[in-house]
């Protein structure tokens, strides 16, 4: 019994003499929101057009729900929803029309579903727009409806935020949690808007040229971005010094605009703002913060591992 | 399979495009005659015949390849450039479900176009023009039968280039290569060559436009086409059942394992 929906076994996928998957395994579990990050060309879309079988692998496994081969792989699909890269549709063709295309496609019972979802998705009163005349964040939300046709088990996003406004990226979000907790929908989605996925996904996955470099979870990823102490002073040798002196055992350094920042810090933050005072030094600027999702990927990315 | 090609039929139903090219197949129909019955009564005009009108087609057979053509080229130009193929495989059809697919809907497509106009054709050449001629309605009938499994080759050979092609302008090339230019070039090459040349012939003389062309003698005094005789027509039917088998089978190799 295999409990994963998604499986892949070191799969590699070459574009002739181009590698743009390195034996990637990774598993997303039921219930879960997967957030996928890494730069362009890291493989993000490769992967996930392998996932909805518009690319085929050049080496090995995925299974979906379980089931690996590829009339399994292809029953298994029609379990999923899918937006990759754009929304796909017809220029000529209505909101409405388009929709109806797609749940007659997925077999779909029952017109109304295409009314729910426009409803649903807020584009109720473009239904008789042509798709080409929609905006960027129109055709969004269109894109998603299609993929929430068939009530899926699963949904693969690629850049699902992409030319949405602040307001809809904040009612996608939403829209996320709520088909997560209240359908139970497995999602899989990538970003490059990382404060955003910080806020939706609760499993994350880095590539980097290929290769998956980690998979941590939400918990585990707040609990490694613990919380730091960023101190400003106006002589900052001589508050290093003190620190050295008075607090060997924190771990700070010194930040490129002059900061010193404090990871993980001991002390309430009161103890290093007096060690200033008491020492003569004006403290300019004492703020407490903790690492985001972004830093850590940055980190990761320049070979840390550890912390952000 | 069939849920897609319910959704394409849906789509065509709904296409401008296939809108447009049904009124535009009437328009040139029904204009052609109206203009031939205007002038049937000027003196020394010998052209306003329902003759003259059928043998606009009867002497143009490949215009069936033309139009099959013209409606995959209509419905799935940029099938794979919208998205939407890519769509349609996420929701589990294989590429070979959606190559036979397409086919079978350019074909109903096709048919639908062709039992719209046909009547208008011979009722507006019946109702506007003198009944006169050797090209008779049932030349244009019988050339129906004659050409389905040609323009059905030729319709498969589209869908199978424009959904190996991402650009439609190789599409179009190639199409028109396979179906013009390479039966040309080899009838050529079988006149020419010293050796083997007939065995090229012979086998040039397979291929649509050439025996199409061949045994075809269609003008104001004649009506001759090759679907006349029985071994005529047999020669239609068996280069167009060869044709949806070799092109079917070629667009099953080059998209089994295709990426998009």
């Amino acid at each position: 019994m295999n409990d994963s929906v998604i499986e892949a076994n070191q799969v590699t996928k070459k574009y002739r003499s181009v590698l743009a998957l390195d034996g990637v395994s990774l598993r997303v579990s039921p219930g879960s929101i997967y957030g996928l990050i890494g730069d362009n060309g890291a493989g993000k879309s490769t992967f996930l057009k392998l996932l909805a079988g518009h690319v085929f692998p050049t080496a090995g496994e995925i299974r979906l729900f379980g089931q690996a081969g590829e009339r399994e792989l292809r029953r298994s699909r029609s379990r999923m929803g899918v937006m990759i890269e754009r929304p796909g549709f017809f220029p000529n063709m209505t909101v409405e029309q388009t929709l109806e295309y797609y749940r007659i496609q997925k077999g779909v019972p029952g017109k109304e579903k295409v009314a729910e979802l426009l409803e649903l998705l807020g584009i109720r009163e473009k239904r008789r727009e042509r798709c080409k005349r929609l905006s960027l964040g129109q055709k969004q939300r269109l894109g998603l409806a299609i993929a929430l046709l068939g009530e899926p088990e699963l949904l693969i996003l690629d850049e699902p935020v992409n030319g949405l406004d602040p307001s809809g990226i904040v009612e996608f979000r939403t829209l996320l949690h709520r088909l997560n907790q209240e359908k139970n929908i497995t999602i899989l989605l990538s970003s490059h808007i990382l404060p955003e996925l910080e806020q939706t996904a609760t499993v994350f996955g880095f590539l980097s040229k290929g290769k998956l470099l980690e998979e941590i979870s939400a918990g585990d990823l707040s609990e490694k971005c613990a919380d730091r102490l960023n101190i400003a002073v106006e002589d900052t040798e001589k508050y290093a010094a003190l620190l050295e002196k008075h607090f060997p055992e924190e771990n700070w350094r010194v930040l490129p605009e002059g900061t010193i920042q404090i990871r993980d810090f001991r002390q309430p933050p009161e103890v290093y703002s007096r060690l200033a005072m008491d020492n003569g030094l004006c403290i300019l600027k004492l703020e407490r913060s903790s690492a985001s999702l972004e830093d850590y990927y940055m980190n990761l990315k320049n070979g840390g591992k550890e912390t952000c | 399979m069939l849920k897609y090609i319910k959704s394409e039929l849906y789509r065509a139903l709904h296409s401008k495009e296939i809108h447009g090219t049904a009124i535009g197949l009437l328009a040139i129909v029904l204009f052609m005659n109206l203009t031939l019955g205007l002038m049937k009564n000027v003196e020394h005009f010998r052209y306003g015949t329902t003759s003259f009108s059928y043998s606009m087609l009867v002497s143009v057979p490949m215009m069936y390849c033309y139009v099959a053509a013209d409606v995959a080229a209509m419905l799935y130009e940029s099938d794979r450039r919208n998205g939407t193929m890519g769509n349609s495989i996420a929701s589990g059809f294989s590429r070979v479900q959606l190559l036979a697919g397409k086919c079978i809907v350019c074909f109903v497509v096709s048919l639908v176009l062709l039992a719209v106009t046909l009547p208008v054709y011979i009722g507006s050449a019946m109702l506007l023009l003198n009944a006169s001629g050797p090209t008779t309605v049932r030349d244009m009938l019988m050339e129906v039968p004659a050409m389905s499994l040609i323009a059905t080759g030729f319709l498969i050979l589209a869908v199978v280039l424009l959904d190996f092609f991402e650009n439609s302008f190789f599409s179009v090339v190639t199409w028109l290569a396979v179906i013009l230019i390479v039966p040309k070039l080899l009838l050529f090459a079988g006149m020419l060559l010293p050796f083997g040349g007939d065995a090229l012939m012979d086998a040039a003389m397979w291929m649509p436009v050439n025996f199409l062309t061949a045994a075809s003698r269609v003008n104001l005094s004649e009506c001759v086409t090759i679907w006349d005789t029985g071994a005529g027509m047999a020669r239609c039917l068996l280069s167009g059942a060869a044709g949806i088998l070799v092109f079917g089978g070629t667009g099953v190799l080059l998209l089994k394992k295709r990426d998009i």
